[in-house]
């Protein structure tokens, strides 16, 4: 129980000399987008890009907030946007920044089919998790040059629906 | 002293849902079940009635409309905040369309709120709510009812239902309040759709709903009015007006308090409105009345006229150190059931009307006693109750209406009677809070519930034997507070809503929810997660699917 706790205090509760929010660092990402599993039968492969706001919140843990667009295409076409808040950690001795955050995703067919009505032609909107991690592989004064992988995973019926993102993003320390 | 600082920083705020009464079904154990948004069937563990909250009085400061309790159409209260939050019933199909089209949706709640920086004192809010949770499941009815409207077509007069979107939701409204600051004025409205089912026979009905709301305070005086536009927004046609209000005068210090004055209210129908009497007018003489002498207060709400309604309550209280112990003697008395009194409905498949003349008398003994330190805290509470000639409907017989894919809608005829003999039971309630270390702690809670004796097995409802909850509590100095809570309540008995009695099932629930403040809470970002174990079952007849949900919210507080 005592070693319990001692790791919470210590997860929680180091660090007291970083002040949450006193650095902040924005980015912007492209990279290519797989539908996975039954998925990439319906969709191509496509490319995602978007923008992100990264700040200090306790010792290396980071918040973090991510906007993004796709256009995916395939049996049907539609617009993908995203949208997520979360966590990064950045370990101070190991180069690898993974992260998780809530995603809230729209999507919206760009040309609806009057045939085959769905939901979807209004847009629809739904949560999800995403799972993600960065190698800083450049770093040069404010700049940093990360390779990233990101796993979505959106909380669709009747089972999730799972794509993956790999690409490159280039980071600014903002203040 | 830790304790109370986390009190302070994690629990200062109530986390947030759809509706007030819908919170409860995520964070108290006694919760019974959701119908839809606007009802909800909740019941205080504490309350001896074997009622649920919709049928729970009007006392000052609340509306009756269309002779009940109906929070979602009060006009709203002055929100000082800029505030703007989305949710979704979790599971729409997106990419899986291409699959499969499914008839069931997963439908969102959007709330937001625009607020005026006070000018001489007065201030203004604007508010936009509408929440499509837990309308999917009677979909099909309500567009029956509609006369199935093209609701693709927006050039359709009939199309319009709601502020956003295309589902009849259960509630759209828009609103605002004004409070007059230096001058003793203030106000609200709403206006918007709603679908309401009638309290006695059940029919589902929708309307087009304006409500407002004045308050004049002058000294000592007060004058609270209220008026309601109801008119049918389905096929049939017709409308009520509604109106109510209190004047009233109050006086008293610490010691000796209390405001008395008058009720009154009336009731104007026109056209196929299932409601009776086509008018009513009732005017009630009410006393609100406190006395503090020491350790002993006394208490009491009472009200006679078009009916009557007693309320006292007398406590005690003792502090000693730690040790906090309190008792607690409680009676009401009523003659006639709250809520639908003098407004019972009729249609076409029923009808109801009120046959009990008995007095109907509820009492209740609660003993507390309480440990408070720094680092953990207890509770134990316990409660004998009994109620002399309780209330429940008896049914006569019961109908259907088709819903096309959704499950019938059950209606029902009866009478609404005075059961003979005294119900009784004995609640009791444990709960304890624990801080592990500075920012985080623990608590558990588990409650009793049961009935013992008297006519137990003709009540309208049968509250959850047993609940339980474990939570816990984080708060970090960068402004991240986190509150899982986890819940298991046993089965709830819903009666006379169907010819069957109906289980509410028991079980786990669990939810979560995630604030993040910044700049000294001017600014707060929140996640919430609720009921994640629910498990898409239809809880009581004539309801939607019980959905987990998932809600965020911005709040700004610039003023």
């Amino acid at each position: 129980m005592d070693a319990v706790l001692w790791f919470l205090l210590l997860l929680f509760g180091a660090a007291a000399d970083i002040i949450p929010f006193s650095s902040g660092e924005v980015a912007v990402r492209a990279g290519g987008l797989w539908p996975l599993g039954s998925l990439s039968r319906h969709y191509d492969p496509t490319l995602r890009g978007g923008a992100s706001l990264t700040m200090t919140h306790w010792g290396t843990v980071f918040s973090r907030a991510d906007l993004a667009y796709a256009h995916l295409s395939g049996d049907v076409s539609e617009s993908f946007l995203y949208g997520s808040a979360g966590f990064d950690w950045h370990p101070a001795n190991v180069p690898v920044e993974p992260g998780v955050s809530l995603a809230l995703v729209r999507v919206a067919s760009t040309h609806p089919d009057p045939a085959v009505p769905r939901q979807i032609d209004g847009g629809e909107t739904e949560f999800g998790l995403t799972f993600r991690t960065a190698v800083p592989v450049w770093r040069h004064g404010p700049w940093t040059v990360r390779l990233e992988g990101q796993w979505d995973e959106v909380f669709t019926r009747p089972h999730a629906s799972a794509f993956a993102w790999a690409g490159l993003s280039l980071a600014r320390r903002a203040w | 002293m830790i304790l109370a600082a986390l009190l302070a920083l994690c629990g200062g705020e109530l986390p947030w849902a759809e509706s007030p009464a819908l919170l409860a079904k995520a964070t108290d154990p006694s919760f019974v079940a959701v119908q839809s948004m606007p009802v909800v069937l909740h019941r205080d563990l504490w309350d001896p009635l074997p009622k649920s909250d919709d049928a729970a009085p009007a006392l000052p400061g609340e509306w009756l409309w269309m002779g009940r309790r109906v929070v979602a159409l009060d006009p709203p209260p002055l929100d000082s905040t800029l505030r703007g939050s989305f949710g979704n019933e979790v599971g729409d199909e997106l990419f899986r369309e291409i699959d499969a089209v499914d008839a069931q949706n997963r439908t969102p709640e959007m709330l937001f709120n625009l607020a005026t920086p006070r000018v001489a004192g007065a201030r203004a809010s604007l508010y936009f709510d509408q929440s499509d949770h837990f309308s999917d499941g009677t979909m099909g009815l309500r567009r029956a009812l509609c006369g199935n409207p093209n609701i693709e077509n927006v050039t359709s007069p009939t199309r319009r239902r709601a502020f956003f979107g295309e589902n009849m939701p259960d509630q759209s409204f828009v609103g605002g309040a004004l409070d007059g600051g230096g001058v003793p004025l203030s106000g609200a409205w709403r206006t918007g759709w709603i679908w309401l089912p009638t309290p006695a026979a059940g029919m589902l009905e929708g309307w087009r709903a304006t409500t407002a709301r004045a308050a004049l305070t002058w000294g000592r005086f007060s004058w609270e009015h209220a008026e309601g536009w109801f008119e049918r927004a389905d096929t049939a046609t017709g409308d009520l007006l509604e109106t109510q209000g209190r004047i009233s005068a109050g006086a008293g210090d610490s010691v000796l308090g209390g405001r008395a004055g008058i009720a009154y209210s009336d009731l104007r129908r026109h056209g196929s409105s299932a409601w009776h009497p086509t008018t009513g007018v009732s005017a009630e003489l009410w006393a609100q009345l406190r006395v503090s002498l020491g350790d002993w207060s006394w208490s009491g709400y009472h009200q006679a006229g078009n009916f009557y309604l007693l309320r006292d309550t007398l406590s005690w209280r003792r502090s000693a150190g730690p040790w906090e112990t309190s008792l607690e003697l409680s009676g009401e008395w009523s003659d006639r059931p709250e809520g639908v009194a003098g407004f019972f409905d009729s249609s076409s498949a029923g009808s109801a009307r009120m046959e009990c003349q008995a007095l109907e008398q509820a009492y209740a003994v609660r003993f507390g006693v309480a440990r408070r330190s720094d680092a953990w805290s207890l509770s134990l509470a316990t409660s004998p109750w009994w109620v002399v000639h309780p209330r429940a409907f008896a049914a006569i017989r019961y109908d259907t209406l088709g819903a096309g894919d959704d499950a019938p809608w059950i209606l029902r005829a009866g009478d609404e009677v005075a059961l003979p003999g005294v119900l009784w039971g004995w609640k009791a309630k444990a709960a304890a809070e624990r801080a592990l270390v500075p920012g985080l702690s623990v608590d558990a809670s588990a409650q009793l519930d049961p009935v013992l004796g008297g006519p137990q097995s003709r009540t309208d409802l049968v509250a959850p034997l047993w609940g339980t909850s474990l939570g816990a509590r984080f708060h970090h100095r960068s402004g991240l507070s986190v509150r899982p809570l986890l819940l298991w309540r046993s089965d709830a008995t819903l009666r006379h809503r169907s010819s069957t009695d109906w289980t509410v099932p028991g079980g786990p629930d669990a939810s979560l929810w995630i604030d993040q403040d910044y700049f000294q809470g001017r600014l707060t970002f929140s996640f919430a997660a609720l009921n994640v174990f629910s498990d898409d079952a239809v809880e009581t007849p004539n309801a939607a699917q019980d959905r987990f949900r998932i809600l965020v919210q911005v709040v700004a507080r610039p003023f």
